[in-house]
């Protein structure tokens, strides 16, 4: 039920953000009427902006897996950009085993690039692709128990083992300026802030493999049985200049 | 607004099927088993000879059945001749009529007498063959089974013709002895096998036991085991008492 809560709010966060884009779109051609047509500015060279995945902070002060991430994109003449991505996570994947408990705990990183183009004045589609690197540790138990009754429990322990992956990903991007001020649309507080998904497609390319109990579960990747492992980011993005 | 109910609905659908289990973390219930089959060898030789024995009891049984039934056919005959001529006034016959008459009567008496012998005695073969057939199928009531380095009784409430026989989950090679009492008479057996963990595409890890070997028995005529390689699971072995 609390991972149910989970999902329902971060839910009803991605709607309104879905509203926000929506609202964007209805009143673009009111303003475009009221104003009169400006010479075009040249292109800024280069517009910095720092990203924080609310989507994974929620899932933190839910009490699940703890997730952090954030990034700092640098954009390049209002359309190719550069990434890098820092993030932690300590993941307990309840059916990695499941007569036992299992946890992998360790920061990966993600370097990329791609295109975002504007599709309106205040939203941005974009596609790129991002190389990521995880080091992390992984340990865990599983435990039997006598169906006869004839002899103690048996506890098998793993870890910690220290390991590394590595993968790619194709990753698209859609996000709309948040307009926190709507009586007056130019207001800088309304360039400040965007909101939008990603979704990527990740390709795992190496990882450090064990016997008997392989790596489950890697901080930036998630479920190494899933190759290609798909998902989806909701972020916040500050714009400060 | 209708939109919107649908994406969060879909959303709601996606995350319940990708909810982890409700029951992940609990011990497994389970112990490694080699299967044994008991056969009462000589029991089941005795039963054999009897039957053997009741099998020659009948066959001669059915050839004095014949021989009376010829001797009453052949005196039934004599029996017509005599009646034509006391028929026809020589009353000198009429105490060999009497005496045939007797013997007939007598002859036929010990030929009911016989098949009634011969049928019980069918009876009996088929009683004696239903038990051989039992004792070969192995099913038999252990009446204490004791695993000696766990000095745990092993509980076997029913007759039955195969027994599961728990192996201690040692960690690499690995040593399981019982001592059994078997109408009354006291046996012994000791196995030495090998184990190892293994993870399951369930996500449940298991201890196996291979290479299941007895090393030492007592009390038992002899014995066999069906795959000395195989899996504990797969491995039968027939005791012979």
């Amino acid at each position: 039920m609390k991972r149910l809560s989970l999902y329902i709010f971060s839910s009803w966060i991605s709607l309104i953000g879905l509203a926000q884009v929506a609202d964007t779109t209805q009143t673009a051609p009111s303003d475009s009427v009221a104003t009169l047509p400006v010479e075009q500015a040249p292109p800024q060279l280069l517009q910095p902006s720092l990203l924080w995945d609310y989507g994974k902070s929620i899932t933190t002060a839910a009490g699940f897996d703890q997730k952090y991430e954030g990034s700092l994109t640098l954009l390049f003449f209002e359309r190719y950009y550069l990434i890098g991505e820092a993030g932690k996570a300590s993941l307990s994947p309840e059916n990695a085993i499941e007569n036992g408990s299992y946890t992998s705990e360790g920061e990966y990183f993600r370097v990329g690039g791609g295109y975002m183009a504007p599709i309106n004045a205040t939203s941005r589609l974009g596609i790129g692709v991002n190389y990521a690197i995880s080091t992390f540790e992984d340990r865990g138990s599983a435990w039997i128990k006598s169906s006869e009754g004839v002899q103690d429990d048996y506890q098998y322990n793993f870890g910690p083992r220290q390991g590394e992956a590595r993968w790619i990903e194709a990753a698209i991007t859609s996000e709309s300026n948040l307009r926190l001020n709507k009586k007056e649309p130019e207001a800088k507080i309304n360039q400040l802030f965007s909101i939008g998904f990603q979704f990527r497609m990740r390709f795992m390319s190496t990882y450090d493999r064990y016997s008997v109990i392989d790596v489950y579960s890697v901080p930036g990747y998630g479920r190494v049985v899933n190759n290609p492992n798909p998902a989806l980011n909701i972020y916040l993005r500050f714009h400060p200049f | 607004m209708q939109n919107k109910f649908y994406i969060l609905l879909f959303w709601l659908l996606v995350a319940w099927a990708c909810d982890p289990c409700d029951d992940c973390g609990e011990p497994l219930v389970y112990d490694p088993k080699v299967k044994l089959v008991f056969i009462n060898q000589d029991s089941a030789a005795h039963l054999e000879d009897s039957i053997s024995r009741v099998t020659d009891s009948i066959d001669n049984n059915k050839l004095t059945l014949a021989l009376l039934k010829d001797t009453s056919v052949f005196f039934a005959d004599s029996l017509e001749t005599i009646d034509s001529l006391v028929e026809a006034g020589e009353t000198e016959y009429l105490d060999k009529q009497e005496a045939l008459n007797h013997t007939i009567d007598s002859l036929d008496t010990s030929a009911d007498s016989l098949s009634s012998w011969n049928r019980q005695l069918n009876t009996l073969k088929s009683d004696l063959n239903t038990i051989v057939k039992v004792i070969s199928d192995g099913k038999v009531q252990l009446d204490e089974v004791i695993l000696v380095e766990a000095n745990k009784q092993v509980v076997f409430e029913d007759t039955l013709s195969s027994f599961g026989f728990p192996l201690l989950l040692a960690d690499g090679p690995g040593v399981s002895s019982f001592e059994i009492t078997l109408a009354d008479e006291q046996y012994t057996i000791a196995f030495e096998y090998t184990t190892f963990e293994e993870m399951g595409a369930d996500r449940i890890l298991r201890v196996l036991a291979t290479d299941v070997n007895v090393t030492n028995y007592t009390g038992f005529d002899s014995l066999k085991i069906n795959c000395e390689t195989c899996l504990s699971n797969e491995t039968t072995v027939t005791v012979y008492f």
